[in-house]
């Protein structure tokens, strides 16, 4: 397929009318929280745009990221977004291998010099030279300062991308460090979370495709759009919060009522992500309706806040009799807690200090 | 039905319908007399699957509903009241765009001119060959 031709006359080709743009702009319109109104410009600025060159790189990553956008479950209208990008470059999902991947990548990059999105996922060693992650015998940093030259922007996908994530995990030992630390200048989005939602990605991207510039962006660099309220905010189970009533285990009386996950250690209330409301699977599910509290994997240095299962906020010994207050008073001593974990956020979400584990 | 497993037993709330509602009339009202379209998101609204059976209920059905087949269904129908349009897409399993459009037809129904003008050059083409075909046969009899 020609990169040259507007995507409204590449899909014309396939006998899809302009429909298809506004069927898709409304979805992204609605899960960017956009005005519906907004629907219109969103669908215009992409039929007029060409099909735009992705190269993805694969750092330090399991590949869980890409599974999770290649399995987005709205089949029929998110598979429209791969109409909409070209994938240059992507070791794990192209045909080819070795030099001829290599030279895919350095074709994409010279046909669309200060084009190109670089999709980045995986964070990057830099110790020892980074010698911890080479591929096509190049250092991973090497291969994103060489790619990142002539890019228009950057998309750190995951929490690892786009802070480190499990490879910087104590005591960090290939060095690894956030895109953010290596990009410079260039425009950068994160999108994080282990994995990120699908959704997400593919919101962002056609964002970018319909207005050629970036969407609003909250302090970390991750588009308000997915990651402007905390899982707490739009969680289900917020009422039962509000009121003191808590799971105090996984097979108590209040697990089975589905009461609050706060005294299991859900980190909802200090992860800003849409997995309340965009859930997972086809819209089916998300941890905390299945009976597991919140990890926080879309906020930094998740894996090394003192245990998944360790109420917020920590220490556990100053708010086990608060909360355990709280159970008793209802629905006053419930806000008192909401009120003191959002004191605690800050100290929650800094980073251990040295030698304190 | 939209409403989910998850859902079952959980009340309607009728404050936020009739907030809704509120929210329609006054756009209705405003497209009455200054032809200015407008358009509510369910999907952005803390509505349940239940809420907006209720919502729809009120709403009631009108002589006018499509559907549209293109990346995965789409339904869209005039509501009791005139100038009220349902228009909903879905993906395999679920709604995945809810929206109330005030207009005189929601946007995604109209034929697009550019479109329509690529489609008169194939109409036109067809016609042709078609045409080209009939002389061809006319003069080997």
């Amino acid at each position: 397929m020609s990169n040259d031709q507007t995507l409204a006359a590449m899909l014309r080709q396939r006998g899809v009318s302009r429909r298809a743009f506004l069927k898709y702009s409304s979805y992204v319109a609605s899960l960017m929280a956009l005005p519906p109104s907004s629907a219109g410009a969103l669908a215009e600025g992409l039929a007029n745009a060409r099909r735009q060159s992705v190269i993805w790189l694969s750092f330090q990553e399991c590949t869980g990221c890409t599974e999770s956008i290649t399995r987005s479950h709205s089949p029929t209208l998110e598979n429209l977004m791969f109409d909409f990008i070209s994938l240059d470059y992507h070791h794990t999902l192209m045909a080819v291998s070795g030099e001829a991947a290599e030279k895919a990548r350095q074709q994409a990059m010279e046909a669309n010099k200060g084009k190109y999105i670089v999709v980045v996922d995986g964070s990057i060693p830099t110790k020892d030279g980074g010698v911890y992650s080479c591929i096509a015998g190049i250092s991973n940093q090497q291969m994103l300062e060489e790619t990142l030259r002539d890019a228009f922007a950057v998309v750190a996908v995951g929490s690892c991308a786009a802070f480190g994530g499990i490879p910087k995990a104590n005591p960090n030992p290939t060095g690894a460090v956030a895109i953010k630390e290596l990009v410079g200048d260039k425009p950068l989005i994160n999108i994080s979370g282990c994995p990120p939602i699908p959704e997400a990605m593919t919101g962002v991207l056609s964002y970018v495709l319909s207005f050629g510039k970036l969407p609003e962006l909250d302090h970390l660099g991750r588009p308000k759009a997915f990651f402007g309220e905390t899982i707490h905010d739009r969680c289900y189970r917020r009422p039962y919060y509000e009121r003191g009533l808590f799971a105090e285990g996984f097979d108590d009386e209040g697990a089975r009522q589905g009461y609050c996950l706060y005294k299991v250690g859900c980190k909802g209330p200090v992860t800003y992500n849409a997995c309340a409301t965009l859930k997972w699977n086809g819209g089916t599910s998300f941890p905390i309706q299945s009976g597991h509290g919140c990890l926080g994997c879309s906020e930094p240095d998740f894996w090394d806040q003192g245990g998944f299962y360790r109420p917020l906020p920590t220490p556990l010994g100053a708010m086990g009799p608060m909360l355990a207050g709280a159970a008793v008073a209802g629905a006053a001593l419930g806000f008192g807690a909401s009120l003191s974990a959002r004191q605690h956020q800050k100290t929650f979400l800094a980073p251990p200090k040295s030698g304190e584990e | 039905m939209t409403s989910t497993c998850a859902e079952r037993g959980k009340p309607v709330d009728p404050r936020m319908i009739e907030a809704v509602l509120g929210e329609i009339a006054a756009q209705l009202e405003t497209f009455a007399l200054s032809g200015e379209c407008a358009s509510i998101d369910l999907g952005g609204l803390p509505f349940s699957g239940r809420d907006r059976e209720a919502l729809d209920a009120r709403l009631g059905r009108g002589e006018i509903q499509a559907t549209i087949d293109l990346a995965g269904r789409s339904e869209v129908w005039e509501t009791g009241f005139s100038g009220v349009w349902r228009v909903r897409h879905f993906d395999a399993t679920k709604i995945i765009v809810d929206l109330v459009e005030i207009a005189s037809i929601p946007e995604i129904l109209r034929s697009d001119r550019r479109d329509a003008k690529l489609a008169a050059q194939r109409l036109k083409a067809a016609l042709e060959r078609e045409n080209a075909v009939l002389a061809e046969n006319a003069h080997e009899q």
